[in-house]
């Protein structure tokens, strides 16, 4: 007769738990959320100058092009080129971070670390985009700074941008990372991040006023988070804190609430 | 001993592939002991113990780690389970101290704790030189031993190792045998993946062969081996024209030829002693470049098994 392919030993009690599972409370998830952000920081050292010139350079030199521009020149245009290319440095710098992290992320297999390890996603999730948040802020320092001066606008207005940057960063860094799962590899992923470029240049009201583009362009720019921060963005800076503004607050705390649920259900950790 | 680990007709077919990457496996792992797993590339073993670490989802079958299930139930196994993956490009802009003390810390231990069993493995793996060096400019070899620094810390009761010494140095493999040894005796349930058998027969208490997605056989290495040609092989290179010593070989028992000069004389286990007499007698041990006595090994089993296609 011939021997059984396999020697099972089937006389076996269970082994009991070691020791019992951790209790899920929302201390431990604010801890958890926290060594996330120290190790992603950890993992930006080396990057995050990159980062931020890289989120400024582009958004400065169309500051000074802007201005430099024929025609006359008003507080309400100089609010315009601000607002409008703070969104530009956000999307340069960490929304193309986000896409690419995510897409090659999933190619190198780095999630396995994270699923292999007792974390919440959304923990990971929150953290990433927390991390995105706290590097985009010198470059939007910078930008919003130097921009005030060149372009003439009392630097007090840019208190009221405080709230609005990590709102509207958030919504842009979360359609960053919804790109970066629709990305099958990192390859895609990078081309992705380059077509953002193009995205907030010609496609959002950064550089031309929404009423001045194309009908189509137009339709596309409204269903896009970066149109939104850069109108409350421009509101903020012209001092205008009425209606238009929660509106646009609005759009923007439901994208960012929509974006992460998609992030929690969509981004597989697991193979 | 009590079962730590139940795995019943697990399938995994990855999308778009021609056949499934883990195909109806069925087995159980005894707590504290070491499991090993070998097989060809591309067995199925990666893909094997990355569902029971829950980081692949799979087709169909079950998975129980103690009274856990751990498809329903993924997020489980990481509170039991620490795996070292074969690659892995996470944490590479850390320095290894920080790999291991974070991942120490994000597995729930103190600050305390992490950072003494940090400065410990740090130590016995032999990595203090480069502890502060970022993880991405190290060798290969030195990446292993912190992917393995990783899996260590916080002691989970279930660990994992894919391909530990590959890429290691001699002295580099002997600490991470020594602390698979020590872990093992300390009652930790070890599932190793490996190539190198000779190494890993040191330490497996029970081995699975896995190729094509099935498991070929499983049971102790002497279970195994004993369903294996039992005679003895003498390997010898004569000094000289190969040639000249087929005659004397034969005499002996069945004498192959091998590449490179080389015989190999399969002798029944109880004529040993006096084949190796008068074989050394006939060519003296300095007619000779080399000369081992092999006994059945993991390898031999393996080979029977998958009809003659080599580990690696």
């Amino acid at each position: 007769m011939a021997e059984p392919a396999v020697i099972l030993h089937t006389d076996e009690v269970i082994a009991a738990l070691p020791y019992p599972r951790t209790r899920r409370t929302l201390r431990w998830h604010l801890a958890q959320f926290a060594r996330v952000v120290t190790v992603s920081l950890l993992e930006f050292r080396t990057a995050w100058p990159y980062l931020i010139v890289f989120g400024c350079l582009v958004p400065l030199g169309l500051i000074f092009w802007m201005s430099r521009m024929g025609g006359e020149f008003s507080r309400e245009r100089a609010v315009f080129i601000l607002g409008g290319n703070l969104v530009t440095s956000i999307v340069y710098g960490p929304v193309i971070g986000m896409v690419g992290k995510i897409g090659w992320g999933k190619e190198h297999r780095t999630f396995d670390y994270w699923a292999g390890l007792p974390l919440p996603k959304l923990a990971w999730v929150l953290a990433t985009v927390t991390v995105y948040l706290l590097l985009a802020l010198p470059s939007v320092a910078i930008i919003f700074g130097v921009g005030a001066l060149t372009l003439g606008i009392p630097l007090v207005n840019g208190l009221a941008l405080i709230p609005l940057i990590p709102l509207g960063t958030l919504s842009m860094v979360g359609l960053g990372a919804f790109l970066g799962i629709l990305a099958p590899n990192g390859q895609t992923a990078s081309l992705f991040g380059n077509a953002m470029i193009g995205v907030v240049t010609f496609l959002t009201p950064t550089l031309l006023p929404l009423e001045q583009m194309p009908t189509v362009m137009q339709w596309i720019a409204r269903v896009l988070p970066m149109t939104y921060a850069a109108d409350a963005f421009r509101l903020a800076l012209s001092g205008e804190l009425g209606a238009p503004l929660a509106l646009d607050i609005g759009i923007l705390v439901l994208s960012s609430l929509g974006f992460l649920w998609v992030l929690s259900k969509r981004l597989d950790f697991r193979g | 001993m009590a079962v730590i680990c139940q795995v019943e007709a697990l399938t995994k077919i990855y999308p778009k592939a021609k056949r499934p990457a883990n195909d109806g496996l069925t087995f159980s792992i005894q707590q504290g002991e070491v499991f090993g797993l070998l097989g060809p590339n591309g067995a199925g073993k990666s893909t094997l113990v990355g569902q029971l670490a829950g980081l692949v989802r799979p087709t169909s079958g079950s998975i129980h780690l103690f009274d856990i299930d751990v498809i329903q139930q993924p997020e489980a196994a990481a509170e039991y389970v620490a795996i070292q993956p074969q690659n892995s490009v996470a944490l590479w802009d850390l320095t290894p101290q920080e790999a291991i003390y974070q991942t120490g810390r994000l597995r729930g231990m103190s600050h305390a704790a992490a950072r003494q069993q940090t400065v410990a493995l740090l130590e016995e793996l032999g990595m203090t030189a480069f502890a502060n060096r970022h993880v991405r400019t190290l060798s290969g070899g030195q990446r292993r031993l912190v992917l393995l620094g990783v899996a260590f810390i916080g002691d989970r009761p279930i660990q994992i190792f894919d391909e530990p010494t590959n890429d290691l140095d001699p002295e580099a493999r002997r600490r991470v045998w020594d602390r698979l040894t020590r872990l093992s005796r300390s009652g930790t349930t070890i599932i190793l993946v490996t190539h190198n058998v000779l190494e890993a027969e040191q330490v497996i208490g029970r081995v699975g062969i896995v190729n094509e997605g099935r498991l070929l056989a499983l049971g102790t290495p002497g279970e195994l081996k004993a369903r294996v040609d039992q005679r003895v092989r003498l390997d010898l290179a004569p000094k000289g024209d190969p040639e000249a010593v087929r005659p004397l070989l034969s005499e002996l028992g069945e004498a192959v030829a091998r590449p490179g000069g080389r015989w190999t004389v399969y002798c029944e286990r109880a004529h040993t002693r006096a084949t190796i007499d008068t074989l050394l007698a006939r060519l003296t041990i300095d007619g000779l470049d080399d000369f081992r006595i092999l006994t059945p090994s993991l390898e031999d089993v393996y080979l029977e098994l998958s009809g003659g296609v080599q580990l690696g």
